[in-house]
């Protein structure tokens, strides 16, 4: 898998750069491709979802806002009570990786429909590549090849994985 | 990057969402410094202090929640400060604080006509505390 990961411009503004991956040269980004998700029946946490990622250009990206997923992390953490109006499923899941309070990485995700992410089909492909980026983003970190103090420290940086 | 839905969608937020997201994001942050400043960022510690679990109280710091009013009063007692500011009438004759109603994480414009009408904002990070003195004798000190 060979990953290119890009500045968000588009939201990039403030406190905070967010960044995404373009996997194998595929015409749209992994967090692109998550947006242009339709998610009719969990249309509050998406609403919620995006307005948390806006706050976080005042507020910077604080750990507390994030769900760890092993190495990575996922988006949104909300209430019980809105998860649960979901019966179905476990709600929606952004998987994203925080690497300071002022650099993210944005991924893709979907609406998780067992406990484990690794047996949900909707899901696991997207939480195995978050996993799998951020050890290769925590290399890169411990190889000196990035400094993720600097708001441009990836980009353009290109991976094999 | 192609992000139009994503815009569609915050534009479309209803206020009501909006506003729950910020008020539960700074009610967060306030409450994740008040842990670091008084607990050592330790929960536990906190539900010691609470006579609670500690699972009973993580619940808390797990991103956009619908406090009640009940658990913000538990939490400023544990705390010993308060976590949310309520404006109240400056000119509340018990009051030797006029309450400061800056919001948290908000910088206050302050908006001015210049001599040609114009219209213009100045911001500051800071609102004026005003005191008043309940002793005639005591006067304030200004720098010269």
């Amino acid at each position: 898998m060979i990953v290119l990961f890009e500045r968000i411009d588009d939201i990039s503004i403030g406190e905070i750069d967010f960044y995404t991956a373009r996997i194998d040269n595929n015409d749209l980004t992994e967090f692109e491709l998550f947006v242009e998700k339709e998610f009719p029946s969990h249309k509050k946490e998406l609403e919620i979802l995006y307005s948390v990622i806006d706050e976080m250009k005042i507020r910077g990206a604080k750990s507390y806002y994030f769900k760890p997923e092993r190495e990575a992390n996922a988006l949104p953490k909300v209430t019980q009570e809105i998860i649960t109006a979901n019966k179905k499923d476990f709600g929606i899941r952004l998987y994203c990786i925080r690497l300071t309070e002022k650099v993210v990485v944005l991924l893709n995700g979907d609406i998780k429909t067992e406990k484990n992410p690794v047996n949900c089909p909707n899901v696991q492909q997207h939480f195995k590549n978050a996993v799998k980026i951020a050890r290769e983003l925590d290399r890169l970190l411990k190889e000196g090849e990035v400094n993720y103090q600097n708001s441009d420290c990836l980009l353009n940086i290109e991976s094999e994985i | 990057m192609k992000l139009e839905k994503f815009h569609s969608v915050l534009a479309n937020t209803p206020e009501k969402t909006k506003e729950h997201v910020k008020l539960s994001m700074d009610i967060l942050d306030r409450i994740n410094d008040l842990l670091d400043k008084k607990f050592n960022g330790k929960q536990k510690l906190l539900a010691d202090k609470m006579g609670k679990n500690e699972a009973e109280i993580s619940k808390w710091f797990n991103g956009v929640q619908n406090f009640t009013t009940k658990t913000l009063i538990k939490l400023q007692i544990a705390f010993g400060e308060p976590i949310i500011a309520v404006c109240t009438h400056s000119d509340d004759q018990n009051s030797v604080f006029t309450q400061v109603k800056k919001l948290y994480n908000s910088s206050p414009v302050t908006l001015v006509i210049d001599e040609d009408g114009e219209l213009g904002e100045i911001s500051s990070n800071y609102e004026p505390i005003s005191i008043s003195m309940s002793n005639k004798n005591l006067k304030p000190t200004l720098p010269a």
